[in-house]
Formats: C-alpha cells, structure tokens, sequence
C-alpha cells in the first residue's frame, strides 16, 4: 500500500512543484509503518477473552433467519428448547501426539483425545449456508438450539476467533490450496432428538506404521498450542487487539526452498504476515512440537505487542549473534517454554518423526555465553520466569510488562538483553538483583540500554564497545565490520554508532576504508530511529560510501557493515575498517 | 589582484569539487533495505547451524542419471555431521550410503556425491535429515533440493467454497446419539 501511494505521489507530482513532491513521497513514506493495529472483523463468534475459561452456550432463536450467524449465550441451553427445535450439542476433540520422554521424536503410542478448545463451530445445512456459529468451551464443548428435522451438519473451524476487545483471529490454512481454511466437518443428518448429540473427532491419521489417512488431527493441535498462547497472554492482562494471523501448514510442506504455493517453505518461520509450519512426514514436521509452533509466534507477538529490532535470518544456540537476533531468538526460546512450562524445546523430526532434537532453555553452562548468544538470553529470560526470589515463580506478567511497556517500544536504544535488563530494572527494581545475577552467569556486564561497561568481546576485540559514539563535525570514528562467525547477522558483521542531532538539517554521512584487510571493500549503512530504519544508503563505490540526509533533531543509532559481510552469496570474507563522519551541509 | 585571482582559483575548484562530489553522493530520500535484509527478515525455527551451498533446484530429464554434488557449509567450527538420506517416491538414489557420518572442522564446505534418475516427468526432492554434534551441543536441521524432471506443470486446485470463504473440509470420526 505504502509503495503504491509512493507511486501515485511520484506521478502527480510530475506536474506540480518538485519541492512538494518530495515533501509528499517523504510524508508517505514516513507514515507507513508500525501500525499494526488494523483489523478485520471477519464474522461474528463467541469466544472472547472472558470465554478463554467459560463455558458458552449459543442459542439459534430461528434458523429459518438465513445466514444468521448470531449467537446469544444460554446458561441451560435445554431450558432454551421448545416443541420445534431441540439442543444440538457435542465434544470435539483431536488427536494429541506427545512427545517421548526424553524429549526426542514423538511417542504415537500415547497418543490421547483432548479438546479442540476456543474453535469456531458453525452449523451448515444441505445448501452449505451457515445457519449458527459459536465456539467451543475449554472442554471441547458446544450446543445450539435448533429448529427440529433441520437437515444439518458440524463443522469445525481451525479458526481462534474473538470480536470483542481484546480481538484476534487466528487461522490454520493451507498454502498449498489457496491458504484455505482447515475445517472438520460432521455428516449432514437431520436434527433429531436421536441425532441431537454429535461428537466431532479428528484423527492424526497415523496406522502404527505410517500417515495413511487424512491428517484431520494436525490443524487443530497447531491452533490449540496458540490457544495456550493466547491465554497466557489475556491472564498477563493483555487489553490489546491483535491481527489477524494466518498458521499456514500443509502436508507438502517440506525443506526444500522454492515455491511455497508447492510447500517448498524451507523451514518453518514467520515472515511478519504469516507463519508457515512444516509438515512433510518421515522428514520434518511441526504440528506436534508446541515449542516450535509458539517460538513463531512470540515472533508473531513481537510485532504485536512487544518490540523487535530483529533482522531475522539463520541462528542456532551456540551461535555468536548479533544483538537484536540473539535477543529475539533468545526470547521466542523462552517464550515457547513458558507458555507451556516445558523448560525442555524438543522439535521431531525424520523417519517416523522418531528423531529430532531437544535443549534445556534454562541451562546456564554453555560455550559462548554473552549478550551475542539466544542460548544465553533464552537461559535468563526462562530462570527468571521460574524464579521465586522476591516474585511468584512460574508467572510471566512481569516479563510481559516490561516488554509492553512504552518505554520499552520508545528506547533509541536496540532490542537487546540490555534494554530488558534497563527497562526491568526501571519498572521492577525488586527483581533487578536476580536479574543482574543471571545476566552474570551468562557472562553479560552490560549496564544500560546501551551496554555502558560490557566487557564480554566475544573473542571479537571490534565488538566492543557495543555502541560507538559518533559525533557531528567530529573527529571521525573508526569501526570494523567482520565475518568471523558467519554472515549477515553475526557478531561482528555490523557495528552500531550512538548519534545525536542537536539541530534538524542536513547531513552529510560517510564511511571511507581505513584499515582491515587490503581487499575491496562495499561499506553501507542504515539510520535507526527508536529501531526503525529511517535511511538506507546503498553501496555504489568500492571502499567507500556517502549519502546526504535530512535528520531531524533527537538521538539515532547508525548502523554500519561491508556489504561483504551480510551477503551470504558473496566469498569475500575479510575484516574490514572504515572512518564513519557526519557532518552538516 | 592577485589575492582576488587566488581567491577565485580556489573557489572555482571548491566549486568544481563540491560539484563532483554531489553527482557522486546519493541523496536519501526514500527507506528502501537491503533486499538481502528483507528476504531475511523471516524468522526462522530453531536449528543446526548447517545450509545448503549448492544449487536447490536441479533440472533433469526423466530416465536422465545425473550425478551431481551436494555442498553443505556448517556454520560451526567442527563437530561431526550424521547425515540421512531419504527421496520422494519416484526419484531414486543411485550409490549413496545412508546414513553417513562427515567430520567436518568448519574451513571448508562438505561436499558429497549424489546419483538420481526419474523415470516419469514430476517435481521430485532428495532430502537431508542432518544431525549436527558439537562438543556442546546436538541439533539437527532438515534440508532438500529440488529434483524438477522434465517440464514444470502446474496443477489446479479444487476447493470448497462456503460464504466466500475457502475451506478444505477434513473427514471427522462423528458418533451421533440422543443427548
């Protein structure tokens, strides 16, 4: 939408003044981001924050009213019926596969029935017209009132849904047909008394041996882990809405990287629209591993509610990182274990889904401890959240505060284990000495929001200070970029310069090579505002690279690298120095 | 006079540089990132920390015998890689022993020789189910290529549609009674 308006802007202005043009394209620009707060309120439901924990009975007054999707509650639904119509009532549950006890592979021996809970249920007749909806209670439960020898079936939605504030609606669907919605649908049987109970079950489709029946089952175990999820979040007091999320799986969803309308989804991940989730028997799926499912979504949430100034890309524990990455890496780790309190992140995989891999998210001895590492972070956030020292044990209001806070969404600072540490200790002083305690035990020294007094360099000596000054009509200063622990969103491969701009104007920014390695060199940089890029100024000379802009007065972070370091196409590896100046026009 | 002439010298240059300068300089206006940033703003699952190198995509004819290599680059400094093996139905892996295990120390890329032949025009995918142990840890991380033989043919989708909404209607295990 941003980059039509652009488009529009471009071309009125063609015949107008030039210097209102870029004044409009600016604005337009300027205006389109962080607003995450549109919604679209597809259809009426049931389920809203206060039905997470109730049981809502829906009541049909006439399904002679066509397309009426209107529910009313009832506290004794059979009192609601009458000589015309009955109750129609039922569980729906799914197929739950556990884990192993050891946490690797899934255990299909166990497998056990437990509720689809907070799902859309519609009634539909012969004609495919929804003629009622509601949404199942946390025991799987639902009921309408309907006009008696209604030809009618069940259907089940793989749909979250709530139209009351705080709003969501969270969908499973399939992105290899047209991300259509997943729904368990019953046989279309006329409404008797001796049909008035119908219990709606979906199967995992697994025979012993192998996945030889429709995988009904999978869908609605992905939406109950958001379920948890969701309820987590209403008890930490969350009075926002949220958008609408689409959870896109399919069973050809595989790791092979390519077109995802053909599943070729690479891995599961979400993209800042949808999360798309694995499913590829006997390689690698996810529908089963609750940690995997709200790791993605404490993403999801991250754009929602929280802060993240994540660039994204490929991580694993032992990995030196860089800071925004290792910071929401480090908190979906956590998050997805505290959601469900399982301090074990096990993710199946392989043939029978029999193998996989599993992590202790609290584990404190590990190589590479330091703010660059998601293992560390991860460790802190999870032993804090089942700490009881001067708190409630187990409880995550505390780590959702902080996080939601404004001053946490303000800071010019980056998303970092320093920034929680800061806000924390700000918001929550009682908790800052245990906190302190595990920022130490993993090795982290950082003081503020800005790392003052970190002495952790990673075994990188350029990594340090975490943040350079930059000053405007200032003597230049000197910053490295290198690929010592890979590409793109590693430790070393930016560095960041706190810069502050007393009056607004503009500006002249610029990197030149001074040191490193004797190799050409691609210096870019990116201007942050709060976390927000406001200017990118792209590479076109070797060795060096200059952009005049407009900066408005406040305090900015200037990030700086060699384009040799983040394309991880590129052979070039080598560590790089540039003098970074700023000065006024 | 010649204090003028010296003057006008050196504004004349500044000028002229200050002229080179601005064509060469870029004016900011608009935020456009790095495509490189915007592709990798997906944040993915957690995993080893291995990727494929070599191409993803191979195009082959049907009952073609290719043999190709697969390049892996693990982002770690050593350890050892547990690699199985495994194809989609109709594509075959010719000489290749699964699982196999790599010692690998983190300076070069591990590159392994694959064998595949079709016998039918189809979108194939030979997959990696790779376990990565270090001394610290083990983690593992799925990995395909895609095997397109013969010409790419794109199939229509049948869906269910109820109140302009798609749905795909999944078989329930129903048991219907009296209340």
């Amino acid at each position: 939408m941003r980059g039509v308006l652009t488009v529009y802007l471009k071309r009125a202005c063609l015949v107008s003044i030039k210097f209102v043009c870029v004044t409009l394209i600016l604005s337009a620009c300027g205006g389109g981001g962080g607003n995450n707060q549109a919604f679209s309120n597809a259809s009426s439901g049931a389920l809203d924050s206060s039905s997470l924990s109730s049981n809502a009975v829906s009541s049909l007054a006439s399904v002679s009213s066509a397309n009426s999707s209107t529910s009313s509650s009832s506290s004794s639904a059979s009192s609601s019926s009458s000589a015309d119509s009955i109750v129609l009532s039922g569980i729906i549950t799914y197929d739950h596969i556990p884990h192993n006890t050891n946490n690797v592979g899934l255990n299909y021996l166990e497998v056990e029935p437990r509720p689809v809970r907070g799902a859309v249920v519609e009634l539909v007749d012969d004609l495919g017209q929804v003629k009622a909806s509601t949404t199942t209670t946390n025991d799987g439960g639902y009921s309408f009132v309907v006009q008696k020898n209604l030809l009618i079936k069940v259907r089940v939605k793989a749909q979250l849904l709530s139209t009351f504030i705080p709003t969501w609606n969270f969908k499973v669907t399939d992105n290899t047909s047209n991300n259509a919605l997943y729904a368990l649908d019953g046989a279309l049987v006329a409404a008797t008394v001796q049909s008035a109970k119908r219990n709606l079950h979906a199967v995992s489709g697994w025979d012993g041996v192998a996945y030889s029946a429709p995988r009904a089952a999978a869908a609605f175990a992905i939406l109950d882990s958001i379920y948890i999820g969701l309820g987590r979040i209403i008890s930490a007091g969350n009075t926002q809405n949220l958008s609408p999320l689409e959870l896109r799986w399919s069973t050809k969803n595989s790791a092979a990287e390519g077109d995802v309308t053909k599943g070729e989804i690479g891995t599961s991940y979400y993209d800042g629209s949808a999360i798309y989730i694995l499913g590829d028997a006997n390689n690698d799926i996810d529908e089963y591993d609750p940690h995997v499912l709200l790791h993605e979504w404490g993403h999801y949430l991250e754009d929602e509610l929280f802060r993240s100034d994540s660039i994204g890309g490929d991580h694993s524990d032992g990995q030196l990182l860089d800071l925004r990455v290792a910071m929401s890496e480090g908190f979906a780790n956590a998050f997805s274990g505290m959601m469900i309190d399982q301090i074990n992140y096990a993710d199946a995989s392989g043939s029978e889904q029999s193998s996989g891999f599993t992590f202790n998210i609290g584990r404190k001895n590990r190589v590479n401890k330091g703010y660059f590492s998601e293992g560390s972070i991860g460790s802190i956030l999870y032993n804090y959240y089942v700490s009881s020292l001067n708190k409630t044990a187990n409880d995550f209001v505390p780590i959702f505060n902080v996080l939601s806070n404004g001053a946490y969404s303000a800071s010019e600072a980056f998303t970092s284990i320093f920034l929680f540490h800061s806000q924390l200790k700000n918001q929550l002083p009682d908790h800052a000495p245990l906190f302190s305690s595990l920022m130490q035990e993993q090795s982290i020294f950082g003081t503020d929001e800005y790392a003052s007094d970190e002495s952790n360099n990673g075994g990188l000596t350029i990594s340090l200070p975490v943040y350079k000054t930059l000053s405007v009509n200032g003597t230049a200063t000197n910053v490295c970029s290198a690929a010592d622990y890979g590409k793109y969103n590693k430790l070393g491969n930016s560095q960041f310069l706190k810069l502050n701009i007393s009056q607004t104007g503009s500006y002249n920014v610029r990197a030149n090579k001074s040191g490193g390695g004797n190799v050409i060199s691609k210096p870019e940089f990116i201007l942050y505002q709060k976390g927000r890029a406001i200017a990118y100024v792209e590479n076109t000379l070797s060795d060096n690279v200059t952009g005049n802009l407009n900066i408005s007065r406040g305090n900015y972070v200037l990030e700086v690298y060699d384009l040799n370091n983040h394309d991880s196409d590129n052979t070039d590896e080598n560590m790089t120095c540039f003098n970074v100046r700023v000065a006024t026009n | 006079m010649s204090t003028l002439y010296s003057t006008i010298k050196v504004g004349f240059a500044f000028c002229v540089t200050a002229a080179l300068f601005g064509c060469m300089e870029k004016p900011v206006t608009e935020v456009t990132l790095p495509s490189k940033s915007v592709q990798a703003t997906k944040t993915t699952k957690p995993g080893a920390a291995i990727k494929l190198v070599s191409n993803s995509l191979i195009s082959i004819t049907a009952n073609e015998l290719v043999h190709t290599e697969v390049v892996l680059e693990a982002m770690e400094s050593g350890g050892e890689l547990i690699i199985d093996f495994s194809s989609s139905q109709g594509l075959s892996l010719e000489n290749i022993s699964s699982p196999q295990t790599i010692k690998f120390d983190g300076s070069a890329p591990v590159k392994i020789p694959v064998s595949l032949i079709a016998t039918t025009n189809g979108r194939y995918y030979l997959n990696m189910h790779i376990s990565l142990n270090n001394a610290d840890t083990i983690s593992v991380r799925n990995l395909a290529v895609i095997v397109q033989v013969g010409p790419l043919v794109e199939k229509a989708v049948k869906l269910q549609k109820t109140a302009d909404e798609n749905i795909i209607a999944l078989p329930a295990q129903e048991t219907i009674s009296s209340q």
